[in-house]
């Protein structure tokens, strides 16, 4: 499947879809990457939370089980962006 | 493979169950069985009747090569581990080798069939058969795992040893990922069940050799009991469980609730997170269900994981 960059989507990209380098930006109305994921490998995913520096690796099981339980609260807003590995 | 060395089966073997959580339910198998004893008196075919001592627990039907599967093989029909339409399936096993006389009868305890399904369906998954299109190729062992990680862990589990908390005896280690974990378990002579519900991840594990094809299941850990007997685990591990927030601390209080159900009254609970965070929605999940014990400050400026551990013990009564 083709991803579309950088641009506001409603329904959530399968994690598999992503390609190795990409940035799924999950915002809300009130705020903008509450949760970025990086996909480093395959099937190597990275997590970040708003607010917390740490960038985790864990299963795609479990960032998409967080995800879900997040959704059911909060209408969310999803972006894929590529990260420039050269940026400083 | 056990299962085909406890048949005494040299062809190949198909069990009619897609994974090893369905062997609870045995949907497909009954309804296969329903349409073999139709036509059981119509035909004649090798059969082998596998038993745990007293009843009929399984079925083996030899199938010989046609056009479109040409390869001899044994479709295997069980309930050994079923947890309803036993009696259904003995009936209707029965019923069948009414008709067609079994060649031989095998007896098979209950928990070592156990053991042979859950490496049937490790072997299974690892030939990509459970996946219609697999698209995952292998990611090379440097890429996936990290020494620094895995040492880190096993230095802190040698430092609670040398403390007198010892991980030891019937160990299930829960959300095992692709074994990044149980490496560090290994290396210190445990030799855990493991179960994942990421089925890729444990492809990736078990490719590797990381996670054992006998030992490891996928499977939810919000449904632990219904797999294990309760009271069987003397500990259960979890690493870098996550990622747990107020609005998912249900599912996280859950497989909490599940795994202290399945293991021994006075086991050890052992749990890490990477926050401060994390580990007091876990500390809480885990007080209110009665396990009593410490949380211990494991941060270092250079690491992220294992940052925070949860060491308690399950209470008398849950």
């Amino acid at each position: 499947m083709t991803r579309k960059l950088d641009v506001k989507l409603t329904k959530r990209p399968k994690l598999n879809d992503l390609e190795i380098g990409d940035l799924l930006h999950i915002d809300t109305d009130k705020k903008d990457d509450v949760f970025l994921i990086f996909k480093g490998d395959i099937d190597t995913f990275f997590m970040q939370s708003g607010g917390n520096e740490d960038v985790v690796q864990y299963s795609k099981s479990m960032i998409e089980k967080m995800l879900r339980s997040f959704e059911e609260l909060h209408k969310s807003s999803y972006r894929i962006t590529v990260l420039d590995m050269n940026e400083e | 493979m056990i299962l085909q060395d406890l048949l005494g089966i040299k062809d190949e073997i198909y069990l009619v169950e897609p994974g090893y959580h369905s062997q609870k339910n045995i949907v497909t198998t009954i309804s296969y069985l329903k349409d073999i004893q139709k036509v059981a008196g119509d035909y004649s075919f090798r059969a082998i009747r596998i038993t745990d001592g007293t009843k009929t627990t399984g079925l083996a039907i030899f199938n010989e090569r046609t056009e479109e599967v040409p390869v001899d093989f044994w479709s295997i029909f069980l309930s050994s581990i079923a947890s309803q339409s036993i009696e259904e399936f003995e009936s209707l096993a029965d019923s069948i080798l009414d008709f067609n006389p079994p060649e031989r009868v095998v007896e098979v305890a209950g928990n070592v069939m156990n053991d042979a399904l859950i490496e049937y369906y490790s072997i299974l998954l690892v030939n990509r058969e459970t996946c219609n299109e697999c698209t995952m190729p292998l990611e090379s062992y440097k890429r996936v795992y990290a020494p620094d990680r895995v040492s880190r862990l096993s230095e802190l589990l040698k430092k609670l040893a040398q403390n007198g908390i010892s991980i030891d005896g019937d160990v299930l280690e829960i959300c095992c990922g692709n074994g990044m974990s149980t490496i560090a378990l290994h290396e210190l002579g445990i030799e855990p069940t493991t179960i994942e519900y990421e089925k890729c991840t444990v492809c990736q594990g078990l490719m590797h050799g990381v996670l054992d094809p006998k030992k490891t299941i996928v499977m939810d850990a919000t449904m632990l009991s219904n797999f294990f007997e309760h009271g069987r685990f003397d500990c259960v591990v979890g690493f870098m469980l996550g990622t747990i927030y107020e609005f998912n601390k249900e599912m996280w209080a859950r497989m909490m609730f599940e795994s202290a159900k399945v293991s021994k009254e006075g086991a050890l609970m052992l749990f890490t997170v990477n926050s401060k965070s994390e580990m007091d929605i876990l500390e809480s999940a885990l007080r209110m269900i009665g396990i009593e014990g410490e949380v211990m400050d494991n941060t270092d400026k250079l690491s992220i994981y294992d940052q925070w551990v949860f060491i308690g013990k399950r209470a008398k009564k849950l």
